[in-house]
């Protein structure tokens, strides 16, 4: 069905007015996120309700144009980007949260920004567990969209365990209230992670925890990347649960350096970090000493317990700037987003470096070892280096994170860059269902397109 | 259609380059590719921009306008009216330039654009008007008189009193905005009037510093500037004021005439050069963040690279200056009332030259005040240059979240090192009629160096 762009837009703006916006010098700029670059969409549509963004739905629906959702587009996988002509629903001024202390939670508008979340949660003794690295800018729906997660996601759980209920205009453009305790079908579920592909969430209710009541921070070197991975893996066996465990490789450490200057020790190859935290100070204790132990018996050759607060600020220095660091190595990268049990995370780690040392680029892989996600992040520069050698070295590393019982994605999401993986490793019973929901949800195939689930074979 | 990971990445087909070279210079074409091209979307820059918290518009944010300038360098807009527009809505804060990860300046790119899209020079009357008022400093000792006689005679209080402005209509309301502008506290004689060339430093000497007047510091702040000799000789410092300082050119790059910001730059560096100094000093963040740079803007001029390299690398902010040697023979207590005072980082003090420390510093160790931090103290106040006279709207709503987080720290005073800071702050505690003190961290000192001159002569202090 071709899209009748003329009226669409003619009816958008008297609709909507001011909210629409459609001059090429501002709609260029709804084409990008932090990965990827596509078209302009048509026109945007900045909704401040549920309401305008259900009549936004319907008419886009009624002349057959495509609906992309966008937040901050911070995202790393493309799920905002336009694939071909659309109207782009940016969240940006559905800013509202209302904090719901004494029943630990709050609501909140999609655009809503995470930190900001948190500092207000903060503000009432309570604090919005889940914290991706892009918290400064990235939005709640946003987060929905991608299933978002972040170090503490480790023993506090994703955004889907942080979701309660949710309201979701659908591409018939009602408006469902979707609760998740209602004892009815947990329909919400479906949509977290859904990647705008589903319908566009215009709330959010999300469970807020009173933060714990003391960290310890634990840091180890250790010599080889190997030897980091069997660490996480005595940590698992030993049925520790840190809250955060973070690795980062020889690469992102000697980026880091030049970065930073932070003096780490010679021959470290690699880096674990972690935090425990609880409400009882010899319990957090305790466990930061079997964590330290666990270092130690997989090889560690330095390790350090922060004293205080400044010093632990200090060790997650190097940790948080890994991603600035690598951008000095190579101007260009690919970062990628892959999980595999924990188990499996020595041979991993040992098959990627092994990869990374016999190709031309370098490779660095920090991440959130805890849980077994990773970041490879393949370095390399667009001016010089062939870019299908930089690809297929992408699909190289995706294929061991499968071969090992791993997925594609734990955190960034699918969006249109890891698509034609998904005909790889999803079972076709599994992509047949997938595609029977996506059909019974948005049978003009407009919401999103081009994201999430694979075109379909003819 | 083009779908490409930014930068040309794996997803690649390739970014159409079209070249607008025939529109702009091609140094401006290079510079905001250049700039533009470290950038990687990561949108962290619109956690702290302020016409982004406004708007939610991504072309109001450091990262949209970035991109907006690459699309027009890139050829994939020619109308360059609304990519000119944005260079303009940018408050130049460099707050984004504070946060980037990957070293993106939108704030010094905003300027490049608006020099390169209007042909390196200012073409408004208006403002060339403006522009040739800072660059004759008679002119600004003109403008002193005329505040004073308006204040003096009575003039200003009929004015706010009766609202004589408001009456006339939009353009009489415009003109009230920038009258609010005008300080209701006396203003002082000019101080290029008064100030003797070079001021001997008092007791033991630790050197000899070069003074640079700023513009609007001569005309509306002149007291602040006095303090600032006498607190810089009562360190020890011998004060060589020279009387032709001209204007830094921050008004002139921000206008985008770039002609005219070269010229009143070697003038500087010319008359500077030959002073036998240690330091130029100035407590004028704008002007300082401008001298720092004098370097890089002359490096491709052959009489003056040099020297310019030599000017830039001496200069220091005030209270930068004054914790890098040391406040001497200041009590750090004198048994008197501490006032509450709290502090507005000046946007081209603290993201411009990275001073963010040394005036909490000064004021922590004031033994006449108790120090509040200000809640997101580094957030612009909206004054930017003239942006409370070009958007007075987005202004005052910037002002009007600044003043009420004053209000949350139950501070009596509030210091800033910047004039346009001083006055857009002293407008907005008048208009929310809070009964704060806007004053320059040098009349705080100041300030306390009398009280322990006093304490001395009464015998209270050993």
């Amino acid at each position: 069905m071709t899209i009748t762009t003329g009226s669409l837009l003619t009816e958008l703006r008297r609709a909507l007015g001011e909210k629409v916006r459609v001059h090429e010098s501002e709609t260029l700029l709804y084409r990008y996120d932090a990965i990827a670059t596509g078209p302009a969409p048509l026109a945007v549509v900045l909704p401040e309700t549920a309401a305008d963004v259900a009549l936004t739905m319907r008419l886009c629906v009624a002349h057959g144009c495509p609906v992309v959702p966008r937040g901050a587009a911070s995202g790393l996988s493309g799920g905002s980007v336009p694939v071909g002509p659309c109207v782009t629903i940016a969240s940006n001024r559905m800013r509202g949260v209302v904090i719901d202390a004494p029943n630990l939670r709050a609501v909140v508008q999609p655009g809503v920004v995470t930190d900001d979340l948190d500092a207000l949660a903060r503000a009432e003794g309570l604090t919005y567990a889940p914290d991706p690295a892009s918290s400064r800018q990235s939005t709640l729906g946003g987060n929905v969209a991608e299933n978002a997660g972040g170090p503490r996601c480790l023993k506090r759980g994703v955004t889907a365990d942080a979701v309660l209920g949710l309201q979701v205009v659908l591409a018939d453009g009602s408006i469902v209230e979707l609760n998740r305790n209602d004892g009815g079908l947990d329909l919400a579920a479906l949509f977290i992670g859904s990647e705008g592909t589903l319908g566009f969430v215009t709330e959010i209710t999300v469970r807020l925890t009173p933060p714990p009541a003391f960290t310890r921070t634990v840091q180890a070197f250790f010599s080889s990347l190997d030897d980091a991975g069997r660490a996480v893996a005595l940590i698992t066996a030993r049925g520790l649960t840190p809250a955060k465990l973070e690795v980062m490789d020889e690469v992102s450490l000697w980026a880091v350096d030049q970065f930073l200057h932070l003096g780490f020790p010679e021959g470290g190859k690699a880096l674990l970090l972690s935090d425990c935290d609880g409400d009882d100070r010899a319990t957090v204790d305790a466990e930061a000493q079997a964590v330290l132990k666990a270092f130690q018996d997989a090889g560690a050759t330095a390790c350090s317990l922060a004293a205080d607060a400044a010093e632990a600020a200090l060790l997650w220095r190097a940790r948080k700037n890994v991603s600035p660091a690598l951008g000095n190595v190579r101007p260009n990268r690919v970062n990628e987003d892959i999980v595999v049990p924990r188990s499996k995370l020595p041979a991993v780690m040992r098959e990627i470096h092994a990869l990374a040392a016999s190709s031309p680029f370098p490779v660095a892989v920090f991440g959130h070892a805890g849980d077994g996600n990773l970041h490879p992040n393949i370095l390399f520069d667009r001016a010089h280096d062939d870019v299908a050698l930089v690809e297929a070295l992408a699909h190289e590393i995706a294929r061991i994170a499968v071969r090992a019982g791993g997925v594609l994605s734990g955190e960034h999401g699918i969006g249109l860059t890891k698509r034609g993986f998904m005909i790889e490793v999803t079972p076709p019973a599994t992509l047949a269902a997938y595609r029977r929901l996506k059909d019974a949800l948005d049978p003009n195939g407009l919401l999103n397109p081009g994201k999430l689930l694979p075109e379909r074979s003819r | 259609m083009l779908l490409a990971a930014r930068r040309g990445g794996p997803y690649s087909v390739g970014v159409n380059s079209a070249s607008t070279q025939k529109r702009v210079s091609i140094i401006t074409a290079e510079e905001l590719l250049a700039g533009s091209d470290i950038c990687v979307q990561c949108g962290v820059c619109l956690s702290v921009c302020p016409t982004y918290a406004l708007t939610g518009l991504e072309v109001q944010s450091p990262r949209g306008r970035v991109m907006l300038y690459r699309a027009a360098m890139e050829g994939l807009t020619s109308d360059d009216a609304p990519v000119l527009q944005a260079a303009y809505d940018c408050l130049d804060c460099r707050a984004c330039q504070t946060v980037c990860p990957s070293g993106v300046k939108p704030g010094e790119l905003a300027l490049e654009a608006r020099v390169g899209l209007q042909g390196g020079r200012a073409h408004q009357p208006v403002i060339k008007a403006m522009l040739f008022v800072f660059e004759h400093p008679w002119m600004l000792d003109a403008a002193n008189w005329f505040v004073r006689a308006y204040q003096g005679l009575g003039l200003q209080a009929w004015m706010r009193r009766g609202k004589v402005l408001e009456k006339f209509g939009r353009f009489g309301r415009q003109l009230a905005g920038i009258e609010a502008l005008v300080p209701s506290r006396r203003v002082h004689a000019a101080l290029r009037r008064t100030v003797a060339v070079e001021t001997p430093a008092l007791g033991e000497s630790r050197g000899r510093v070069a003074f640079f007047l700023g513009c609007v510091m001569n005309a509306v702040l002149s007291d602040a500037s006095a303090a600032t000799l006498k607190v810089l000789t009562r360190n020890g410092f011998t004060v060589v004021t020279p009387h032709d300082t001209t204007c830094c050119g921050a008004p002139h790059i921000e206008e985008g005439e770039l002609e005219g910001y070269r010229r009143v730059a070697r003038r500087n560096v010319a008359l500077f050069a030959g002073l036998d100094v240690d330091a130029i000093v100035t407590d004028c963040a704008a002007c300082g963040a401008e001298l720092k740079k004098y370097g890089k803007a002359l490096a491709n001029e052959p009489v003056y690279a040099e020297r310019a390299q030599a000017f830039s690398g001496k200069v220091y902010g005030l209270s930068e200056f004054l914790r890098h040697h040391g406040l001497r023979d200041l009590p750090s207590e004198l048994g008197a009332e501490r006032a509450g005072v709290t502090y507005q980082d000046a946007c081209h003090l603290c993201h411009g030259q990275g001073v963010c420390d040394q005036p909490r510093d000064l004021l922590r160790v004031n033994p006449l005040l108790e120090y509040r931090e200000l809640e997101q103290a580094s957030d612009c106040c909206g004054s930017a240059g003239v942006y409370n006279v070009t958007h007075p709207e987005a202004s005052q709503a910037i002002l009007d979240k600044k003043v009420e987080r004053v209000r949350k720290t139950g501070a009596t005073i509030l210091a800033a090192e910047n004039p346009g800071c001083l006055l857009q702050l002293e407008a907005g505690m008048r208009q929310h009629g809070l009964e704060v003190e806007v004053a320059h961290t040098s009349i705080l000192l100041e300030r306390a160096y009398l009280a322990a001159d006093a304490a001395r002569a009464g015998g209270e202090l050993s």
